[in-house]
């Protein structure tokens, strides 16, 4: 996304008149976190939901005005609702998470705490997030994932900043904590 | 959670400061260094998912994309019945016909008078066909406002029924809630008519179901689960001889009445929110997302007309200092068109 107003002002603008271009722009910026929140929160067809959210943005893009900040947050609203809905649809909370293949490459060992921190294995990591709740896991996705500030992802959420603001010092609290009894008991 | 998970948490917490919690969230480092060995994996188990999309699936998307953003501003701004399969309203004759209709009329006129119509009115079939092609609030919120308008003309069968049919459809309700619906309806109609305490339980019954469908935390099971609860109880009250034992005799449908229709932690009144406004489906809080009104409340939610002559800075081009970002994108001269392939798109 551009940094400065008013290039974000003339994108937004071409998006209105139908310039294909700005619509490029747009979603090459916005598609890859849409969809890394919807597949990492559940979604069952992360692609096609993405799909779905950016083109009722399209449907509604004449009514929008706001700037950059605004315009990303209302993306992740619609996502939002999207993911909202389909889990009421199903009738159960979201599934487990596919992890990214991750390994642990930082090789400095210097206690029993690091140690057990690089033998956690994307397994391990997928069972403490999984220990999370969902509203804790949305927010540790809204933002290291959507990339959405404290403010947006309240205003994505539905929620005060104040709560939120709590919901990841939790979510990172009972992460850490987890990670301490996981050195101490092995 | 046990108590000494909690308080093991707290401990935890205590230790993290805001600054290394943004840290860790806004991919930096943070001191702790242990939290540090956290944001690392965390890091790692969450960027695989971002992944930018195939310059033709972008390309296709903007095509699509710059034709529904212009011919939503002819019938002004519909939402997308139909997205993912790509389906152009225009293909429907009857929301074509429709549409032509509102843009005789003046379409913001007859969408706001025909959304807020209740089944059996003159513009009822009207409301629901702009909400097919995407025009009006739509969705579960409105079907239960529906009903309590059907309510408050005191057609209460038909305003459980209203609500039965019509969540179902949207597959916002269970068969379980749907089945308990329908009988608590049909116990109404034979037995409940011009019952007062009857009436008002349904009125407490929408009102808990407005209320759920706020709330984002409740999943689908409960939901039908308090529904059917809900329901069973208005048959019982309408028909005490057809109570069954899974039912408790009474009024649960009361609970709903006078509880907060906002979510718990929503304050009422605050200035960081923006103004709530329905859910487009059955969705959670806060800003309406068909309204293309920003979160923060800064949308113009009375639609504006479409910028003439928007072509980007530097006469059809994109704006200025951009670099190319692939090709796949084309300068806009004007309002409408697009520039001649070959303009470099690109971003700032």
């Amino acid at each position: 996304m551009p940094t400065n107003p008013e290039a974000f002002e003339s994108i937004l603008s071409a998006a209105k008149s139908g310039a294909e271009w700005a619509w490029a722009s747009l979603y090459q910026d916005l598609a890859g976190p849409v969809r890394g929140y919807l597949a990492s929160r559940g979604a069952h067809e992360p692609d096609d939901v993405t799909s779905e959210v950016f083109l009722k943005v399209a449907g509604a893009i004449q009514r929008f005005e706001g700037d950059e900040t605004s315009f990303r947050s209302w993306i992740f609203v619609i996502a939002h609702r999207r993911l909202i809905d389909e889990r009421r649809r199903r009738g159960r909370q979201p599934v487990i998470t596919e992890l990214s293949p991750a390994t642990v490459t930082d090789t400095e060992i210097g206690n029993v705490e690091d140690e057990a921190m690089e033998r956690l294995s994307t397994v391990e990591m997928e069972d403490m997030l999984a220990q999370l709740t969902d509203t804790q896991r949305d927010v540790l996705a809204l933002r290291m994932i959507g990339g959405l500030s404290l403010e947006q992802t309240a205003e994505v959420m539905g929620k005060r900043v104040g709560a939120v603001k709590a919901l990841q010092h939790r979510a990172l609290a009972s992460l850490q904590a987890k990670f301490e009894t996981e050195g101490i008991s092995r | 959670m046990s108590d000494h998970d909690v308080y093991r948490d707290d401990m935890a917490r205590d230790r993290l400061s805001d600054l290394d919690v943004e840290m860790v969230l806004t991919g930096g480092i943070p001191e702790s260094p242990r939290l540090a060995r956290l944001a690392n994996l965390l890091q790692m188990a969450h960027e695989g998912h971002d992944l930018t999309p195939e310059p033709e699936v972008t390309a296709r998307f903007a095509a699509e994309a710059a034709r529904i953003a212009t011919s939503s501003t002819a019938i002004g701004s519909p939402r997308l019945a139909r997205p993912r399969s790509f389906a152009s309203i225009w293909n429907r004759p009857i929301a074509a016909a429709t549409a032509g209709f509102a843009l005789v009329l003046g379409m913001s006129g007859v969408a706001v008078a025909s959304d807020s119509a209740a089944p059996g009115d003159l513009l009822y079939g009207i409301d629901r066909t702009l909400e097919s092609i995407g025009i009006g609030a739509g969705g579960a919120t409105e079907r239960v406002s529906e009903a309590s308008t059907l309510l408050d003309r005191g057609q209460v069968p038909e305003a459980i029924e209203h609500v039965a049919d019509e969540t179902s459809a949207d597959d916002v309700m269970s068969a379980e809630a749907t089945a308990a619906l329908q009988a608590a309806a049909e116990a109404v109609a034979a037995n409940g008519q011009g019952n007062t305490s009857v009436g008002e339980s349904v009125g407490a019954m929408l009102d808990e179901i407005s209320r759920m469908l706020q709330d984002d935390e409740l999943d689908g099971a409960m939901f039908g689960r308090r529904v059917s609860e809900l329901a069973r109880s208005i048959r019982d009250e309408a028909d005490p001889g057809e109570g069954s034992a899974d039912s408790e005799p009474g009024n649960q449908g009361n609970q709903g009445r006078g509880q907060g229709q906002g979510p718990p932690d929503e304050p009422p009144g605050n200035p960081d929110q923006g103004p709530k406004g329905p859910p487009d489906d059955a969705g959670g809080n806060g800003p309406p997302d068909d309204a293309g009104q920003a979160p923060d409340g800064n949308g113009n939610a009375g639609g504006k007309g479409q910028s003439e002559g928007n072509g980007p800075p530097g006469g059809g081009g994109p704006p200025a200092g951009n670099e190319n970002s692939g090709g796949n994108g084309q300068g806009s001269g004007n309002g409408q068109g697009n520039g001649p392939p070959g303009d470099p798109p690109g971003r700032p």
